[in-house]
């Protein structure tokens, strides 16, 4: 592996890590404005800095009760759950809608491609909407370890 | 003055742009856009910030239905407007974070999405209060401290940001209606944020 850069050059890739790009960032702010409407690239950069925080704050929160009842994985009920935990009422009906969508879709994605393969998939049990441990449980060939080094596996996302 | 917006139907969605642009929101209703202290047409600070003040309710509630419909209309989850990777990072940049399920940088993914169009349309709100067209940091300061929720983002901003656009917005409307502004070293005030109803 090669070395890392020192001073300056290391600390700004860094830096790019902690934040998401300031052109998705930039795009999403446009929609939300009047056609007319610009926004100063300090704006978008004090953006960046706040999603990059939401991030962290409602991930810690995640992370806390996934502790407190010994549970090794941060899954998307917890997720949804910080939200509500941490004031963001207006985000806990829309985001869980869109995780029970989400699940339904890779659901039948994954059950299609376990009974390709010839494995009996589980598929029924998850259509059925069964309750957030079945799901997680099904979830868990794709969940990703802190030691994953983004290598495609399949079942994984990248 | 009718604080109700008008009920033109939504304009059709900007190409590539899942959301469609709250119809309310813009061109800005003749109550908060008309100078309120003009001398034919006045209207007292306190009316004019509360419907200033309810206008912008109805606008976020808006907002969060819409978000809610698309939610709905939602088919594709392969392709996000931001990257799961880097969100991943960002998650994992916490030590106590052990291992994080696939579908939790999805649902991040479409969370931050909303966070940044709440937070921008909240900032827009600042900059129309203070007539310009361009988004600032420091619309972005006054949304945060205008709104509890977003406390956890105070350090991010500086305290002087957001002081100086209310300050800013306070001398500038207090000049206008001859209301005493506060005396210099003492902590600004908004005259009108009495009047407002407190952001949710």
């Amino acid at each position: 592996m090669a070395d890392q850069p020192a001073g300056a050059a290391g600390e700004e890739i860094k830096e790019q890590d902690r934040l998401l790009p300031i052109a998705n960032v930039g795009r999403i702010m446009k929609q939300i404005l009047p056609p007319n409407a610009k926004i100063s690239k300090e704006a978008k950069e004090t953006m960046q800095e706040c999603v990059s925080e939401f991030i962290s704050f409602v991930t810690g929160e995640a992370s806390d009760k996934c502790h407190k009842e010994k549970r090794k994985t941060v899954n998307g009920d917890d997720v949804c759950w910080a939200f509500g935990a941490l004031g963001f009422d207006d985000y806990v009906d829309p985001m869980r809608r869109y995780l029970h969508k989400y699940r339904e879709v890779e659901g039948d994605r994954a059950a299609a491609a376990a009974s390709s393969r010839g494995a009996a998939g589980p598929h029924d049990h998850l259509a059925s909407g069964a309750g957030p441990s079945a799901a997680t449980g099904h979830f868990m060939f794709g969940a990703i370890d802190r030691t994953d080094n983004n290598t495609s596996r399949p079942g994984n996302f990248n | 003055m009718d604080p109700t917006k008008s009920s033109t139907p939504p304009p059709p969605p900007v190409m590539g742009a899942p959301v469609a642009y709250p119809p309310a929101a813009y061109p800005p209703a003749a109550a908060a856009g008309a100078p309120a202290y003009a001398p034919q047409l006045y209207v007292p600070p306190a009316a004019a910030a509360a419907q200033q003040a309810a206008a912008a309710q109805q606008q976020l509630q808006m907002f969060w239905a819409e978000q809610y419909r698309e939610i709905e209309a939602t088919t594709d989850f392969k392709n996000h407007n931001l990257p799961l990777a880097r969100i991943k990072k960002i998650m994992k940049a916490d030590e106590d974070v052990r291992m994080i399920a696939a579908e939790a940088p999805v649902v991040f993914a479409r969370a931050c999405e909303m966070f940044i169009l709440e937070l921008t349309h909240r900032g827009w709100a600042h900059a129309e209060e203070n007539k310009r067209r361009t988004l600032q940091k420091s619309d972005i300061a006054a949304a945060i401290a205008r709104t509890e929720v977003f406390d956890f983002l105070v350090d991010i901003v500086p305290r002087d940001d957001a002081k100086d656009a209310d300050a800013a917005a306070a001398a500038a409307a207090a000049a206008a209606a001859g209301i005493p502004r506060p005396a210099p070293g003492v902590p600004a005030t908004d005259p009108l944020a009495y009047y407002y109803v407190p952001q949710q």
